[in-house]
């Protein structure tokens, strides 16, 4: 070896490997540790969502796509308060879920000077999701990844892990109900709370936008909602103290085609030597005026 | 990936009990490697890794991460190997050398960490180096530290610690070389 470089690749290299019985000993006393700091009485296993959101950087970012559903289902209140409570429960509710998908951007980032990462995802009815981080493509049922993808190594991997926590969290939305989200905001002390209009925020007439406070953090949430139609249509998670920022933005259209969700059809098209890596992160995908996103002459133009 | 160890300690936070297999799987190879190349005896260092594991867990539901999980695991794993090797001192016990070999040769089933032929001979000639270079060669490579926070770690500039890099990675390819060519 003649390198730097030649000597701490072999260094990097030597691999060990662990005895099994001896792995499952130390993992139960890891477990047993772990269950023992339980009757501490620190943390509570069960605390608000919201209390997370502001309590913990990383549970803010994998919030944020559930924010999308709490978001979602304070349409309700928000139509109430911009319509001058004309707005019944239930005509919102059936509102919501008469939308059959949406579509969200959501750039996030650590502190004030790190480079936000992107993560898409597509909502669609009967628990179906996708997801594009990086080089993955992501599918994932009723809270559950069904398969990963790596695009550019074009083979089937282990997903993401924020990714599929964010599945996994969307895939447990009931537990956000609009309730939940305004108690644990006011720390349970207040019940019959809603986010506050912001009017010295809102600019245009048909924009509505909505500030919720943490009571335990100097951290807030920001809606955005048009008026005519009372959908959220973006979404801001600011904390101040850390410079952690969460951007959201969600568009609204027609239901995509069952095989956009369907892994089996993707994959079965992910060792096609032609298509490019665009092709492949969206395939299948239509724009909202029902056009191929990633149209195969196009794309063959640009060749 | 931080973010990847933000929810894993999000998890655990919430009081999810899987997220330790997680943990534990993710890092359980480097963190005996390091260990392994940094202190004398497999013995010790396996109970060190097992001790900073189960101490982990048993700080998860109130544990803030505010930089990389390794990173923070990795420290421990140092600080605690560190602390091993000055006790051993102290009592005059094993000599560097003569303990490497037993990392390097003694393979019994009773052992956690199963070396391979390559970190064996790694681990002899780890033996080889000055303390502070094993250091900065076994976090820099098996912990992933960047050199800024394995300075601040050794309380020396960062100049220094890319110095005893070098310097180390020279002497390990000595080794390493003449290891291959016995």
């Amino acid at each position: 070896m003649n390198q730097h470089d030649d000597t701490e690749k072999f260094v990097r290299g030597a691999s060990v490997r662990t005895d099994n019985t001896a792995d499952e000993e130390v993992l139960a006393k890891m477990h047993q540790a772990y269950q023992r700091s339980a009757g501490a009485g620190t943390v509570v296993s069960r605390v608000g969502y919201w209390d997370l959101i502001f309590a913990n950087r990383i549970a803010r970012f994998a919030a944020a796509a559930v924010i999308l559903l709490a978001a979602a289902t304070l349409i309700a209140q928000l139509g109430q308060m911009l319509s001058g409570g004309s707005v019944a429960w239930a005509e919102v509710t059936q509102r919501f879920q008469s939308v059959p998908f949406f579509y969200a951007s959501i750039y996030m980032r650590q502190d004030a000077l790190d480079e936000p990462q992107q993560f898409e995802l597509w909502m669609g009815q009967g628990g179906y999701a996708r997801m594009r981080v990086g080089t993955e493509v992501i599918f994932g049922r009723d809270g559950q990844v069904t398969r990963a993808f790596d695009i550019r190594r074009r083979c089937e991997v282990q997903a993401d892990p924020t990714a599929a926590g964010i599945i996994g969290i969307l895939g447990t939305s009931s537990e956000f109900s609009l309730e939940t989200v305004i108690r644990s905001i006011s720390g349970g002390k207040l019940i019959d709370v809603t986010p506050s209009v912001n009017p010295n925020a809102t600019v245009g007439e048909d924009l509505a936008v909505f500030d919720a406070h943490s009571a335990v953090s100097p951290g807030w949430v920001r809606i955005y909602a048009l008026r005519e139609s009372r959908l959220p249509v973006g979404l801001r998670i600011w904390d101040p103290a850390e410079g952690f920022g969460v951007d959201v933005l969600i568009t609204y259209a027609r239901e995509q085609r069952d095989i956009f969700f369907d892994a089996e059809a993707f994959a079965a098209r992910l060792g096609e030597a032609d298509d490019n890596e665009t092709a492949l992160a969206y395939m299948f995908l239509e724009d909202s005026g029902g056009q191929d996103i990633t149209p195969k002459d196009l794309l063959d133009q640009g060749r | 990936m931080q973010v990847e160890d933000k929810l894993l300690v999000w998890r655990l936070n919430r009081g999810d009990a899987t997220a330790l297999s997680d943990v534990y799987e993710k890092y359980r190879a480097d963190l005996l490697r390091l260990a392994a190349s940094m202190l004398s005896d497999r013995a010790t260092a396996e109970d060190i890794v097992q001790d900073v594991f189960v101490k982990f867990a048993g700080t998860a539901r109130t544990f803030r991460l505010t930089g990389s999980l390794k990173g923070y695991l990795a420290t421990c794993v140092a600080n605690a190997a560190r602390n091993a090797l000055k006790a051993a001192s102290r009592r005059g016990t094993v000599a560097l050398d003569e303990a490497m070999q037993l990392v390097s040769d003694a393979d019994g089933p009773q052992h956690w960490l199963i070396c391979s032929e390559q970190f064996r001979l790694v681990s002899r000639a780890m033996g080889t180096l000055p303390p502070e270079q094993r250091e900065v060669v076994t976090m820099h490579v098996y912990g992933e530290m960047p050199f800024r926070q394995i300075a601040e770690w050794q309380q020396t500039s960062i100049k220094t610690v890319q110095s005893r890099y070098r310097y180390g990675l020279d002497k390990l390819r000595s080794a390493l070389n003449g290891e291959v060519t016995k």
